[in-house]
Parts: C-alpha cells; structure tokens; sequence
C-alpha cells in the first residue's frame, strides 16, 4: 500500500457522523407550538376584519359559527363577505341593492336546505305537519363607534331578508 | 473499573420522527390560527306568536330596556309602566342588582326587548347586550321558584335579546 493510500485510509476513519445539537430548535418549536395551540381556532368561522372597523370588546365566550358576514365600518361602508357593497348614508340607509342581495342570499340558503336529505336537514314541523321556514343566521361586525341609527337600519335590512337570528361578532376582553 | 466506566454512555434518543410530527402539527396549527380572540352575542328579531292559552296563571313580566345615552329605563308588564330608571354607569352595578331581582320574582323569562336611542354609540350597547345575559360573578346564582313552583337556581339573568326596532 502506498503511503498516500494509507493517510487517505486514516482520514476516512477519523471523519465520524456529524452530530448537531437540535436541543435549541427544540426549544423554540415547543414554543412556538404552545402559542399556535392558544391562538388555534375551533369554529367554522373565517373572519377577515375589513379595513376601519373596531371591534367592541365582551366578556361573551359564546363562539362563532359559518354564516353569511355583514360588516360596517367607522366609515358607514358596508360589506358583505368582504366584498365592499355599498356605503350606507348617515342614517344607514343602504339602497335597494343592499336588499336585493339579502334577499338573494337568503334565497339561495333556503334552496340549500331543501336540497339536503330529510335526515339532515332536521327541521321542526309545523300544525299541518309541514317544515317551518327557519330564521337564517347573519354575522354582524360592527365599529364599536357606529351610532344605533345606523346597526338598527342593518338588521331591519337583515331581518326583511329572513335573516333574524343575529350574531353579533365582538372581541373577547382577554386581548 | 475505569473500562466500565467508559462503556457506560448516555444513550442517546432519536428525534427524528417526534420533529416529524411537531412540523406538520405547527403547519397545520399556523393555517387554523386566529390571532384575534372573536367572540359572538346573539340577538334576535321580534316575532309575532299567537298565544292559544289566553289565561295566563301569572302575567308576563315583558321586560323592555329603553336605553339612553346617560340612562336606562326598565320598563315591565303589559302595559309597559316603568319600573326604574338608572343611570348609566361603566360597571352597570345598579342595573345588574334590578334585573337580578326581577329575575329572582320571574325566574321562567328569558327574554328581555331592548329599545337602544339612535344616538347610542354601538361599543356602549354591546356592554350593556353582554352584561344582561349572565347573572354577576358577585352574585354567583340566583334562585327562584317558577310556575310550577320547583325551586331553580340559575347564572344566566336575560340571555334572550330582542331588538324592537327593527321591523
């Protein structure tokens, strides 16, 4: 064996496995997991605070669920799952157009629940034995701010539409 | 004695597969996250109903808040007579100890009708919407008999809240 065969034979045998220390890395995950796991979200409910308004906050635990999102901001405009629909006028008059889409929505909510089997659907009878027309359910955030002359106009447009069960979407006082 | 010594090493675990794990825990715990603490109130709109049973054993207590900017009327009955009329303040103390009397004397009811002014500002209606629905931690619970005349003992003071003017 040559000489240069030998030394490249001693440094294969001195080259052991690298180790890296992950203790630290660790560390941080832990970390990091145990405030993803504080701030995991349980509900169905995706809300995406439109620009301008300021929730109010409440000492409710009641958590949110899926339905349709009316949101009005310090500036009166409206809208509806994020998508900006109209500006509503110091009294918080918003327009027919405002009304045509509740309508629309609440339309399209009712054909949904018809749609689903009899078993899914679950709905109590009424005296002739005929489902009852249920109270759709709307998500409302609005600025903490906003005079009732406007919020009062919102659900009187809502509650036109067959969406009567308010849920009004406010930030716990934790934060 | 030194060569057993040396043959006694710390073992070493394998993490490999518990770093697997937490990964895919935080990429799926970072998609579900909500960095804002949302919570809901739920209110209603009135409905009409039509009650088939007209003699009442015990006349409804039909509460109605008729909320000022400064101050809080509690209406009851039918004929929706006023019953106390109280200042606003931040704690709403004076307010929590009426309702929790009516609630006592009418532990069955559940609903309260609210009448906001037009001027009150909404972050103030959402103080008083939360603080009417459950009974104070300072009270704890509040007992009563209903029209059966069981004993109930209850936390929740109103929790069902109907706006008025809305249709």
């Amino acid at each position: 064996m040559s000489s240069f065969a030998k030394k490249i034979k001693l440094r294969r045998r001195k080259k052991s496995p690298v180790e890296l220390d992950i203790t630290t890395l660790l560390d941080i995950l832990t970390i990091l997991l145990v405030f993803l796991l504080r701030s995991y979200n349980a509900t169905d409910l995706k809300l995406d605070v439109a620009q301008g308004v300021t929730l109010p906050t409440a000492e409710s635990l009641d958590l949110g669920s899926y339905a349709i999102v009316l949101q009005v901001n310090k500036n009166r405009e409206l809208f509806f799952n994020n998508k900006l629909i109209t500006h509503l006028d110091a009294s918080g008059k918003g327009g027919p157009e405002l009304e045509k889409l509740l309508a629309t929505e609440a339309e399209n909510q009712r054909k949904e629940m018809a749609r689903q089997p009899a078993s899914h659907t679950k709905l109590p009878l009424d005296k002739d034995g005929k489902p009852q027309i249920l109270p759709l359910k709307i998500n409302l955030v609005f600025d903490k701010e906003l005079p009732y002359e406007v919020v009062g106009n919102v659900l009187h447009y809502a509650a036109n539409s067959g969406h009567s069960k308010f849920k009004f979407i406010v930030q716990g006082k934790g934060q | 004695m030194r060569a057993l010594r040396k043959k006694q090493s710390i073992p070493k675990l394998n993490l490999v597969p518990i770093m697997d794990s937490v990964f895919i825990f935080i990429f799926f715990l970072l998609l579900s996250a909500q960095f804002v603490d949302i919570h809901e109130i739920q209110g209603d709109a009135p409905v009409i109903a039509n009650f088939e049973d007209s003699k009442l054993k015990k006349e409804p207590l039909n509460l109605v808040l008729e909320i000022e900017k400064d101050s809080i009327n509690v209406k009851i009955g039918l004929d929706g007579h006023s019953y106390k009329k109280i200042a606003f303040d931040d704690q709403l103390v004076e307010l929590h100890k009426v309702l929790s009397q009516l609630k006592a004397n009418h532990i069955d009811e559940d609903s309260v009708i609210l009448k906001p002014a037009k001027a009150l500002p909404y972050g103030r209606l959402v103080v008083i919407m939360d603080s009417i629905r459950s009974v104070s931690k300072e009270v704890g619970e509040i007992s009563g008999t209903n029209n059966k005349g069981e004993l109930i003992k209850t936390k929740t003071l109103f929790p069902q809240l109907i706006f008025e003017t809305v249709m």
